[in-house]
């Protein structure tokens, strides 16, 4: 009896695991019903952050547009078959039936020469179905550089990209007068050693240009350098307001503020330099004197900057000692030392008790809960993730009226070290428009791009008919009809060149909004170049948070845990220059 | 007549020999198939890998001689990463072996005798190998930062960072449980060994008057002493290869200070393309030479001058 009792107790309790893991599964893909009369292409998607609402809705439209067509005896139409996860990878190529694959922070270069994936150039070049332009048409300069820099031919293409960045609760802003006053003097707090001075409160005074130095936009009042960023969280912390939340148990999710911060303060052609080494083609750069034991010499307290540096693939380590990545260093360490971390960031962001939808949500809802947060370190996908995981329906379960007022949008960054930015003028005064001001600069750390299987395709029954199929996909995704409805089922873009209607515009919330605005007034960056040190070893100059490596030193791989470590700006930053010096660089070079 | 007698049981016995051999092959071709792939080729290909270099533009490998050898014994010249998790890889066998496997063997013991609350401490220890790894390290991250600090809080009234948020004890507490996961193992293997220990063998040395320690020390460790040497001698194998769970820890993103190799390697494979095999490779032969060596000659150490059953 006891023993048939024991057996029993066991038996649940193995059936608990075993539902527990099955669980986990996720019945996310649609692999079953293949309909044998049609052409089916089976497609591996990436799910993390973008998700896949936007691959159903290709799904529907492709098999729409192709319902009439036949591709193969006895079959007509097509048949897309998704698999969707955050596991689909490059390393699984040789041992996946999938021909299509949507991967993230994959480095797709080295496997163009080794034939693992299906040259695409014949469809980049022909127009598109039902228009009068290509593929190629769509990209960018650099980015036809970069796709084509191994031998010349395409064989991947953009996916969705994201931008690194920080998201500012404006609601909150507003409510508390987190802005930075025209001039200080009419602000309401006088006593300069306040860390209110500055700030327009509840004042209504006209507010600074913000970092485009235009008056009249949406980022009036907002910090132009990194002494005023750090102005603006000393006032949040004065004020009970946490400055950042961030998943930062996971530490690459910071490196979204400074890969955000760094572009911004750099440009878009010294951080394109950064990844070319090339001054003929991105002008020159300044960077900080060391002295001949590799220490930051300074002047008057001040690092000592060599400006106008030219740089070539002989000099490159130079690039490690960019003054602008000194400054954005700066305001990490301001922010996450050891004595401001805690305060300056909400605590569980360093826990594992947090999760990155988490944090997410107590971003949201932190004015409700009486933990306000002024800005969450996110790509800029987070809304769309946000979505999926529901918090954006809790938001409105909990808090109706709230929910309605809710505001945030993607923070532009501050463009200098020191002061402010000299104000341009306002816009719609003397003929001057939004396109005068001073350009953001986005970082798109996603290296998301689509590929075609070439294994895959290579043991399909009819490899032909397979690749014909699958390319017509890629194709097909990359009209504007597709790129558009893309944009507005997840409120994410692509790295081509298309614009939104109005009405495509005005369905997008305004956190989408504000990233569009960069993509289509600023300059994003897509980390990647055809220079030939690139090229060769693109992992060492990757921008990708997840695993992004420009900014190591030899004990660190990312700059939040040497500050929290209690390292100082000067030593990391010449740990930096070490690390990554000459003959770091030779061996690059080989 | 005799010679077809003869020639018929030649016919038997060919016949029988065929079954046997069918029977035979039967079962070895899939085994030995398996080797030959996954132990002869990969281990081939990789001993390739070492010796050459991979071109992106043409997608081929080529011989280099030796220099990815030189590449990383000048990266460990001047320390750096593979040096600091080569060191935590040491400092991790050195920890599970005096900490984890004495008090497995203590443990042991203690279930063996079946003192006071021996079988719940089996099933504790056991537990968390029902579990996925994922599964007992989310809780177990829990615990470290949100579950300690509450009860030091409650305790002391103080606040503190949680044991995985704080850079200076995370090592030490991912550690802890990358030995605490591997000692269920460990338990059960030596107490099934000790319970094959002759019943009267132990009742004699009871009637003698032996003590506990004693018995343990003279009779007990003897005679286990090969599956002791076995976990020693496998775990030196496993030395650069394991993890220490940081991907279930922290996925891709561990900080560098917390590396070992294995995770390092794995890491590696994880992220990178073919253009990293070569040196990874490199690495695996060197480490290989090294961990032969050591196993060799400690395997041998142990077994002339361990304890004897005699």
């Amino acid at each position: 009896m006891k023993k048939g009792l024991l057996k029993a107790i066991t038996l649940c309790m193995a059936l608990v695991v075993s539902v527990g893991v099955l669980g986990g599964c996720k019945p996310n893909n649609n692999l079953g019903g293949i309909d044998p009369n049609k052409t089916q292409v089976y497609v591996a998607n990436y799910e993390g952050g973008i998700g896949r609402a936007w691959l159903d809705e290709a799904k529907i439209r492709f098999e729409e547009y192709y319902k009439d067509t036949s591709f193969e005896p006895n079959k007509t139409g097509v048949q897309v078959q998704i698999k969707s996860d955050k596991q689909v990878a490059l390393g699984q190529l040789k041992g996946s039936n999938h021909y299509v694959f949507f991967t993230g922070g994959n480095m797709f270069n080295n496997y163009i020469a080794t034939g693992d994936f299906v040259e695409l150039t014949d469809i980049v070049r022909e127009k598109l179905p039902g228009e009068d332009k290509t593929i190629e048409d769509k990209l960018n300069t650099d980015t036809k550089a970069a796709l084509t820099a191994v031998n010349g031919g395409y064989y991947a293409l953009p996916s969705y990209q994201y931008l690194s960045g920080v998201t500012y609760n404006i609601h909150l802003f507003e409510e508390k007068g987190l802005y930075f006053a025209d001039n200080p003097a009419d602000a309401p707090v006088k006593n300069a050693s306040d860390p209110r001075y500055g700030f327009i409160l509840n004042s209504g005074v006209k507010k600074s240009t913000g970092p485009d130095a235009l008056y009249g936009t949406s980022d009036d009042g907002l910090p132009s350098s990194v002494e005023e960023y750090k102005k603006l969280c000393d006032c949040m912390v004065h004020l009970n307001i946490t400055p950042f939340i961030c998943y930062a148990y996971s530490y690459h999710y910071t490196q979204h503020l400074f890969n955000s911060l760094w572009a911004n303060l750099a440009g878009y052609n010294e951080v394109m330099l950064s990844l070319s080494a090339d001054s003929t083609r991105y002008g020159t750069t300044d960077i900080v004197e060391l002295n001949s034991n590799g220490k930051i010499v300074k002047e008057g307290g001040k690092i000592k900057v060599i400006e106008d540096q030219t740089i070539d693939v002989n000099n490159g380590y130079l690039l490690s000692r960019q003054a602008s990545r000194y400054y954005a260093l700066d305001f990490m360490q301001y922010v996450f030392s050891p004595e401001r971390v805690s305060t300056y960031m909400t605590p569980a962001s360093l826990t594992s008790a947090l999760s990155h939808t988490d944090a997410q949500l107590n971003f949201l809802r932190g004015e409700k809960t009486g933990q306000p947060v002024g800005m969450l370190i996110e790509g800029s996908y987070w809304e769309n993730e946000s979505k999926d995981a529901n918090n954006l329906a809790q938001m409105k379960d909990l808090y109706p009226e709230y929910y309605d007022e809710m505001n945030y949008r993607m923070m532009p960054m501050p463009h200098q070290y020191e002061g402010r930015v000299q104000a341009i003028g306002t816009v719609g005064e003397n003929g001057i428009t939004q396109a005068d001001g001073i350009k953001q600069v986005g970082v798109d750390s996603s290296y998301q791009y689509g590929i075609i299987n070439a294994h895959a395709i290579n043991a399909s029954k009819n490899p032909e008919v397979a690749k014909r199929v699958s390319k017509l996909f890629l194709q097909f995704l990359c009209t504007d009809e597709m790129l558009t409805s893309g944009t507005v089922v997840n409120g994410m873009f692509r790295n081509y060149e298309y614009e939104l209607s109005s009405d495509e515009y005005n369905a997008l919330s305004e956190f989408s909004k504000s990233v569009y605005d960069i993509k289509l007034n600023g300059q994003v960056v897509v980390p990647f170049s055809n220079a030939n040190i690139f090229v060769k070893n693109m992992s060492s100059f990757n921008l990708s948070t997840l695993t992004g490596s420009l900014f190591t030193s030899e004990d660190y791989s990312y700059p939040i845990n040497a500050f929290r470590d209690g390292q100082t700006l000067d030593n990391f930053f010449e740990g930096i220059a070490t690390y990554r010096g000459e003959s770091w660089w030779n061996n690059l070079n080989k | 007549m005799e010679n077809e007698k003869a020639f018929g049981k030649k016919k038997v016995v060919s016949a029988r020999k065929k079954e046997q051999i069918l029977f035979y092959v039967s079962f070895a071709t899939l085994p030995l198939l398996q080797f030959f792939i996954y132990y002869i080729l990969v281990n081939f290909q990789a001993i390739l890998f070492a010796f050459q270099e991979f071109d992106i533009y043409t997608g081929l490998y080529t011989f280099n001689k030796f220099q990815n050898f030189i590449d990383l014994f000048e990266e460990l010249s001047k320390g750096g990463l593979i040096l600091n998790a080569m060191k935590n890889s040491l400092v991790l066998y050195g920890v599970t072996l005096l900490a984890g496997t004495s008090l497995a063997l203590l443990f042991s013991y203690y279930v063996y005798k079946k003192f006071f609350g021996s079988f719940a401490f089996r099933v504790i220890l056991y537990l968390p190998h029902i579990l996925s790894n994922v599964s007992v390290v989310s809780i177990y991250k829990y615990f470290a930062d949100i579950g300690v600090p509450y009860l030091y809080n409650l305790f002391t009234g103080e606040t503190m960072v949680g044991l995985l948020a704080n850079l200076n004890t995370q090592f030490y507490t991912i550690m802890f449980m990358s030995i605490y996961l591997s000692f269920g193992n460990n338990v059960l293997i030596y107490t099934s060994s000790m319970s094959s220990i002759s019943e009267s063998v132990v009742e004699s040395a009871e009637l003698d008057g032996v003590s506990r320690l004693k018995e343990f020390w003279y009779i007990t460790l003897p005679m286990i002493f090969p599956t002791f040497i076995n976990f020693i001698v496998s775990g030196l194998a496993n030395l650069f290869a394991n993890q220490m769970l940081l991907y279930d820890f922290y996925a891709e993103t561990a900080e560098k200070k917390l590396f070992t190799l294995g995770y390092y390697m794995y890491r590696e494979v994880q992220q990178g393309g073919p253009d990293i095999y070569p040196h990874l490779s490199a690495i695996g032969l060197v480490l290989t030479v090294i961990i032969s060596a050591c196993t060799f000659t400690i395997r041998r150490i142990m077994t002339k001058f361990g304890p004897s059953v005699d």
